[in-house]
């Protein structure tokens, strides 16, 4: 047998398709329908060069749960408000619709994802550690300042810094 | 140097929007009563402007998410699948 032949890795794609039914349990989880797991998987898979073209994916399962698990995340998020807006606007006899807006993404992916990665980079290392733990992993400040050996406190400083960083971003996803 | 930060990054629109979305996240076990807090809707349906802010802090909070990591980090706790080693 020809072994050159043989890939060296699976594409993201690849482990994607074969971890599929995990991924469907991480995005049915958040978003409980399996309809709507459906659409996240589907949604997420398109994401995934996107995020690959940005920096190197050491985990390749690890980042496609961590993009399922973000836009399920964001799917849950979107029909929990709309639903409840919906309401609102019944019982106070609003008369501005709710928005229709699909989460879908309309500016350019992989440039925003490369335009936040940059800020990211901008931190102190530590910081983006700090961050990545709060955002990615959920661990509490607390945690973190545990692993990081740092106060809580500490922490607390790091994130929020790392919040305003990337709420000067706004201009990556400003419409209209 | 050119200011990095344009004025209307200062809006304090955007920035109420981006707590929001802030809040949201840290509070996802229990997203259906964040999403129903009374403050958060009379916020967004006060005004049109801060439905398009949160709906632009909530796209930019996702593509957050959607940057692979710098670090070895792992997956939360409540992750259904251990995935360590791959």
């Amino acid at each position: 047998m020809d072994m050159s032949l043989q890939p060296a890795e699976p594409t993201l794609g690849e482990v994607f398709i074969a971890n599929r039914p995990q991924l469907q349990r991480v995005a049915q989880k958040i978003v409980r329908t399996a309809d709507l797991a459906d659409e996240v998987l589907q949604d997420a898979y398109l994401k995934l060069a996107d995020g690959a073209a940005v920096r190197d994916v050491r985990k390749p399962l690890g980042y496609c749960c961590q993009v399922v698990r973000n836009v399920a995340f964001d799917y849950h998020r979107h029909h929990s408000v709309e639903a409840s807006y919906r309401t609102y606007c019944e019982d106070v006899e609003l008369v501005s619709p709710p928005s229709n807006d699909a989460p879908e993404r309309v500016l350019d992916g992989r440039q925003a994802l490369a335009a936040i990665d940059r800020v990211l980079d901008a931190l102190p290392a530590r910081t983006r550690t700090a961050f990545e733990l709060n955002r990615l992993s959920g661990m509490t400040q607390r945690e973190i300042g545990v692993r990081l050996g740092c106060s809580a406190t500490l922490v607390n400083f790091m994130i929020k810094d790392a919040d305003a960083a990337l709420e000067s971003c706004r201009y990556l996803v400003q419409g209209g | 140097m050119a200011p990095m930060t344009k004025d209307k990054d200062q809006d304090p629109v955007w920035q109420a929007a981006w707590t929001w979305v802030r809040h949201q996240h840290a509070q996802r076990g229990s997203l259906d009563d964040a999403a129903r807090d009374d403050e958060f809707m009379q916020w967004l349906a006060a005004d049109p402007l801060h439905r398009k802010a949160y709906d632009e802090a909530a796209r930019l909070w996702l593509l957050v998410g959607l940057v692979p990591p710098a670090n070895d980090v792992p997956p939360p706790d409540d992750a259904p699948d251990p995935i360590a080693g791959r």
